[in-house]
């Protein structure tokens, strides 16, 4: 049991709000201003941490680069000894000396990488059986234009071997 | 005094009567003072009594430095009500409906009147009052040189209802004041006023009140009118000896012994 009252003044303007209206006012200004100031420190936090994050992926970004490269540099090489055809270049080379009755023994095989080549050193019991040997693998899948590049008879030795060394481009197997 | 807390000095002036209270606020606000000033050849078609009377009556240092909340009396108070409409877009356009409302009834006198007009949510009717602008005017000259700073000016009939309304039913009632000279009546339903009246009487209260008492009747006797409640001076309630159930006194605790706005002052505090 309460009649409304009736707001009817000269002097007072009419009111938009009131005290609660102010508060409420008030209270939304504070709201904002906080939210506003949670707002700029999230931000600056997120900066810094996006900084850190920069930072962090160029450090491992450099850091991967270099162990990147230094991994390369080391492991080039290997992979290209890896990825080399050697099953197949040893497999020629054998059967080229069992078509010539086993008279020929490979003593070294060594591949120069840059240049794509490959030097063989073997020995026969004479000359004959080594340029037959050669002739044999100008037929081998592995190697192309093999060459005869020295010879020489081992006097030291019993048998008295001929002991000769032979360049190749190393064929890479399609 | 704190300025946060400034005291409060409550002006009631009548045609006959200038009535003071000064309240100490504070965290036990407390009534420290209270004048009653009868004003000799005081009429209603004139002012300049009333007004050298509390002239008078300011000198007194008690009235001085503080907010001032003044009633003026119903006697130099008009009002209507004003119908709601779309077509007015701010609060200048609705004072000037407001003033052409009170022109119909009181013709064009009210163009040298102040016209304000209630709070209402939009659709509502409003209750438009006016007050001679000369006056309210030559009372804040007064008041205004004391540093009695008038922050407030309600009509009689506004003020009274706001201070009885605790005691008045949520709507659908009549609340009626009267003062020596005037009554002033207004219709309430739960969304406000709807009817508002305010009238010159004369000085024959056996007359008077039983003009009151019929009213009372025949609005108690219809449901859309309700009851009537009635705010008057004590010993104008002692004449009418109760008003034989056609209409509800509205009596404060303290009582408004003498025929004086004092209960009505201290009611504008509470």
């Amino acid at each position: 049991m309460s009649a409304q009252p009736i707001l009817l003044d000269f002097k007072v303007r009419p009111r938009r709000g009131g005290v609660v209206g102010a508060v409420l006012v008030l209270l939304g200004i504070a709201g904002v201003v906080a939210v506003g100031l949670q707002f700029r420190e999230a931000s600056l936090a997120r900066a810094g941490l996006e900084l850190k994050l920069d930072a962090l992926s160029a450090a491992r970004n450099a850091g991967a680069g270099a162990a990147r490269s230094v991994n390369t540099e080391e492991a080039g090489p290997m992979v290209s000894e890896l990825g080399a055809p050697w099953s197949l270049l040893l497999s020629e080379l054998e059967t080229a000396s069992q078509d010539l009755g086993s008279a020929v023994a490979v003593l070294a095989v060594e591949p120069d990488r840059t240049k794509g080549r490959i030097r063989i050193v073997a020995e026969t019991k004479d000359l004959p059986t080594a340029l037959a040997y050669i002739e044999r693998l100008q037929k081998s899948r592995a190697l192309r234009f093999p060459m005869l590049d020295s010879h020489e008879r081992r006097m030291e030795d019993k048998e008295q071997p001929v002991r000769f060394q032979l360049s190749a481009e190393w064929r890479v197997a399609s | 005094m704190s300025p946060l807390w400034r005291d409060e000095v409550g002006l009631y002036v009548a045609p006959r009567r200038i009535v003071l209270s000064r309240m100490k606020r504070g965290i036990r606000p407390l009534h420290v003072a209270e004048f009653n000033c009868p004003v000799e050849n005081g009429d209603t078609n004139n002012w300049e009594p009333a007004l050298e009377a509390l002239q008078a009556c300011m000198q007194d240092s008690n009235w001085h430095d503080a907010i001032g909340r003044l009633i003026v009396a119903n006697h130099w108070a008009r009002y209507a009500m004003v119908p709601w409409s779309d077509a007015l877009t701010d609060q200048d356009e609705r004072i000037q409906h407001a003033r052409y409302c009170l022109s119909k009834t009181y013709g064009d006198v009210v163009t040298q009147w102040t016209v304000t007009l209630n709070e209402a949510p939009p659709g509502l009717p409003q209750v438009a009052c006016a007050i001679p602008t000369e006056l309210l005017t030559n009372i804040l000259k007064i008041t205004e040189p004391l540093r009695l700073r008038v922050k407030s000016v309600q009509p009689q009939l506004i003020a009274a209802f706001n201070s009885w309304r605790g005691k008045l039913p949520k709507g659908g009632a009549w609340f009626v004041t009267l003062e020596e000279g005037s009554l002033a009546a207004a219709h309430f339903t739960a969304d406000g006023w709807d009817r508002v009246r305010a009238v010159r009487i004369g000085n024959d209260w056996e007359v008077e009140l039983k003009r009151l008492q019929t009213f009372g009747r025949l609005a108690s006797a219809n449901a859309a009118e309700g009851p009537v409640y009635v705010d008057a001076p004590q010993w104008l309630r002692q004449k009418a000896g109760g008003g034989e159930g056609a209409f509800e006194w509205l009596d404060n605790a303290a009582g408004d012994a003498a025929n004086t706005r004092f209960a009505l002052l201290q009611r504008l505090y509470a």
